[in-house]
């Protein structure tokens, strides 16, 4: 037996030998390249969406370059998928975005390392169908209807459910992101689709027969805004004096769009790709602010949904609950 | 008595080199977890993870995962088999055929399913024949080249044995070709079967991404999703598990058989 042992770790060395090497030279080539850059970074994620219609403002206004000390380089990168973002920040390989508040949620009762700085916008959603057959949400029963985000996907069968006692199955339910919901609803590969008005404007300009056949904005107001604004927890406890010109960057385009709806819609119009009427009637609908609120209501909606499967935790419990700004009764 | 006790032993001694280092990278795993060494969210514990796959296989919804995976590719590996009949047996009948789909299959085999998909999801949509086209398209090119370089390659005197006495097609197949070609037809189906079920997971994780229920590359794509990682790695898992069975318990039999029949060669 202890021939045999011998002859095992022996077959190992040359493989371990090899490894070592290679861990001492990246280590190396590490350490030589952060000499030479003595520069802060920090990775803000954006896309050009409603979702993401603040941090796009903070982006093209320049305004993390202008409250950040000089030692800090700004890099922008786009991410259009909420779990790919989500992913980013909690490895401190972006700093800053803006996630689904559900999402935020259920990653952080995953111990996801997630700080959540600000409230991120809401937005109006409809149900818009392509096929000419369904004419109301009625007519939904036993179709494929798509959305984004889990939000929306709760809003949808709750709403059903209440008003017109269609519960909705998983195999009906399609979750994508922008991009995919618009593709598959203008190619007919799905019945209905759950749509902002900017999705549903770019899916226009594709299938003019595009209709809403229902809103579900009364739904969505009780769930409130639908994302908020997360930092990288590792990220701003190295660098703590960085909050605070972030949260000046964001709050300044929260009153530049609240100020001047308008202005920021013309501005926003050709990045999105959408008429600015449309971007601006999102602001005045729903007003961007910067506190958060509605933690606990959400959190319990995802429980008694399934999404989560134990209690989650209140909103006071999460980490950095302190410099969250918040509502006056939270 | 002796000798069968000392063949039990050695098969023991076997089994833990085998586990030994497996054993040893799940201890040190189980321990840089714990003492947080890795950040739980990415890596989650060896224990937390076979906890949860546990309790998924018989309360949650892994075990309807992976019925519903295995379910699509055995309906993908019966219409890969079918379909490579019919272009076995067309290029056996028409030699003009065999070249130009030869021609074909090389070029098409070396397109990955994933470049194809934005094509099938036009032609197919977003369910569950999409899948069963990009598992086909992952199978039929590679089996029926199996199969056709292995009739290529059965000695001649078959072939002029069935012509001196004037066999039919039907009776070549049956009496000559699928004998001889046991050996390909067994190979071909084990590189298939890999093919196909590495196919399928992508295809599923790839629909899951694009919100199509079903499957475990769903439930892998659905709790990545929900940042529940130890099920993730439950599903991997359960992924590699299942691969490994199939080819222990069938394809490893099956080529015990064969070398007992003689028709494989050491």
């Amino acid at each position: 037996m202890p021939e045999q042992s011998t002859k095992i770790i022996n077959s190992f060395k040359p493989f371990v030998a090899v490894l070592l090497v290679l861990a001492i030279v990246a280590v190396g080539a590490f350490f030589i390249f952060n000499k030479h850059n003595n520069k802060r970074k920090l990775t803000a994620i954006y896309e050009y969406s409603q979702a993401c219609s603040v941090i796009s403002l903070v982006k093209e206004n320049h305004l993390l370059e202008k409250y950040l000390p000089d030692d800090v380089t700004v890099e922008w990168t786009m991410m259009d998928s909420g779990s790919d973002r989500r992913d980013a920040i909690a490895t401190d390989r972006a700093q800053i975005g803006v996630i689904e508040n559900l999402k935020v949620i259920t990653s952080l009762e995953n111990d996801y390392p997630l700080r959540i700085l600000a409230n991120g916008p809401a937005s109006y959603r409809g149900i818009y169908t392509a096929n000419s057959d369904i004419n109301s949400a009625a007519d939904l029963k036993d179709k494929k209807i798509a959305y984004q985000g889990t939000g929306a996907g709760l809003t949808l069968k709750k709403d059903l459910a209440e008003n017109y006692h269609i519960n909705l199955t998983d195999n009906q339910l399609l979750s994508l992101n922008e991009q995919q919901l618009i593709d598959l609803i203008t190619q007919n590969q799905v019945d209905a689709a759950v749509m902002t008005r900017v999705m549903a404007s770019k899916a226009l300009q594709i299938r003019p027969e595009i209709k809403m056949i229902h809103s579900l904005t009364e739904e969505t107001a009780k769930i409130g805004a639908t994302y908020w604004f997360i930092g990288s927890v590792s990220y701003f406890d190295q660098n703590p004096d960085l909050l605070e010109p972030v949260m000046k960057a964001y709050t300044e385009a929260i009153e530049t769009i609240n100020n001047d709806p308008k202005a920021v819609a013309e501005q926003l119009a050709p990045l999105f790709e959408v008429d600015a009427e449309i971007i601006e009637q999102e602001f005045l609908d729903f007003a961007p602010i910067v506190e958060v609120y509605g933690y606990d209501e959400i959190a319990e909606m995802l429980y008694e949904n399934g999404e989560l499967e134990k209690t989650p935790k209140k909103f006071s419990e999460i980490p950095y609950y302190e410099s969250i700004p918040k509502k006056a009764e939270q | 008595m002796k000798a069968s006790q000392r063949k039990q032993n050695n098969k023991l001694v076997s089994i833990l080199k085998h586990l030994t280092p497996f054993l040893i990278i799940i201890a040190f795993w189980e321990c840089a977890s714990r003492l947080g060494w890795v950040p739980k969210f990415i890596l989650p514990s060896p224990s937390t993870i076979i906890v949860t796959l546990l309790r998924e296989l018989f309360t949650g919804t892994l075990f309807f995962s992976i019925m519903r995976s295995l379910l699509i590719l055995i309906l993908s590996l019966i219409v890969d088999l079918i379909v490579s009949l019919i272009i076995i047996l067309a290029c056996i009948r028409f030699q003009s055929f065999k070249h130009f789909y030869k021609t074909i299959a090389t070029m098409m085999n070396s397109i990955p399913s994933m470049a194809l998909l934005p094509l099938i999801i036009m032609w197919f949509g977003i369910g569950d024949s999409a899948i069963v086209a990009l598992v086909t398209h992952s199978v039929v090119w590679t089996f029926t080249i199996y199969i056709l370089d292995g009739i290529n390659s059965l000695p001649k005197i078959y072939q002029e044995f069935a012509d001196n006495i004037n066999l039919d097609l039907k009776s070549r197949i049956k009496d000559i070709y699928i004998p001889a070609l046991l050996p390909n037809i067994t190979a071909g189906l084990k590189v298939v079967w890999g093919r196909a079920w590495r196919s399928l997971i992508g295809a599923e994780v790839a629909f899951g991404a694009i919100g199509a229920a079903g499957g475990l590359g769903y439930y892998i794509n659905i709790n990545r999703y929900n940042g529940d990682m130890p099920k993730v790695f439950a599903g991997i898992i359960i992924i590699a598990t299942i691969g490994l069975i199939v080819d222990l318990a069938i394809f490893n039999n099956i080529e015990k058989k064969m070398k007992k029949w003689g028709t494989l060669h050491e």
